[in-house]
């Protein structure tokens, strides 16, 4: 639990509906905000979003234990993702923001989901006895974000916790909902 | 590290979180792959989108 949002891990007919209802979204901004235009996404944050999704969405569906995703007060699934477990390591394949939280103004959006996600997969693998350490790849726009939550960037390329910047994410969050 | 972060005021705490929201909207991430098949994955999800709507 993260006060302000719900964990949910593997994927049931809720997620697959929760998921139908982003691809159709997007469908609908393209229509509101390009035209139609598909080629004008391409490469920019909203496009590298709807990949994503794409990809998040049909993970779900063909491996529905590796889903997890955050819900807000509304019921709303406001971030999700796609992890596997390797022996000592949480591996975080796949996160997405929803998609109104790419757009402006949008009355669905709301701050804070990505890192509640990111909150409840430390909590994961600290569960699972991995002591918090989980690995991501981030593309180049997304570094800063996982930068700012504390991950550091491995010689491979790849970005992880480790024990103890995991701890001092969570120690933070704790402050943070403290204030 | 927990007296580093003691050392953490609490106006520093809020600044990380408005810099953290400022760049949530970035948060989306994983290995894309070429720009084709980045444009496959957004077809087919836009095909699966349209499929639907046209079923409701």
């Amino acid at each position: 639990m993260n006060f302000l949002f719900d964990f949910v891990k593997g994927t049931d007919a809720r997620v697959q509906q929760d998921l139908a209802n982003w691809e159709n979204k997007i469908d609908d901004y393209l229509s509101e905000f390009f035209d139609n235009e598909v080629e004008r996404v391409y490469g920019t944050r909203f496009g590298d979003n709807i990949a994503i999704i794409s990809d998040i969405a049909e993970n779900a569906t063909a491996e529905p234990e590796t889903f997890r995703g955050v819900r807000d007060a509304e019921g709303r699934l406001q971030a999700a993702g796609i992890v596997h477990l390797q022996s000592d390591y949480l591996e975080v394949d796949l996160i997405a923001t929803a998609p109104w939280n790419i757009l402006p103004n949008q009355p669905e959006s709301l701050k804070g989901a990505g890192t509640a996600l990111m909150e409840e997969l430390v909590k994961e693998s600290l569960d699972l006895g991995f002591g918090g350490r989980l690995k991501l790849y981030a593309i180049p726009r997304a570094r800063q974000f996982y930068e700012k939550l504390g991950l550091e960037e491995t010689a491979q390329g790849d970005w992880e916790f480790s024990p103890s910047t995991a701890e001092r994410f969570l120690q933070r969050q704790q402050r943070r909902r403290r204030r | 590290m927990s007296e580093k972060l003691k050392k953490i005021t609490d106006e520093e705490i809020a600044q990380w979180q408005e810099e953290l929201y400022e760049l949530e909207r970035d948060c989306s991430t994983g290995k894309l792959g070429t720009t084709k098949e980045q444009k496959q994955k957004i077809d087919s999800l836009l095909a699966r989108a349209k499929a639907r709507k046209k079923e409701d």
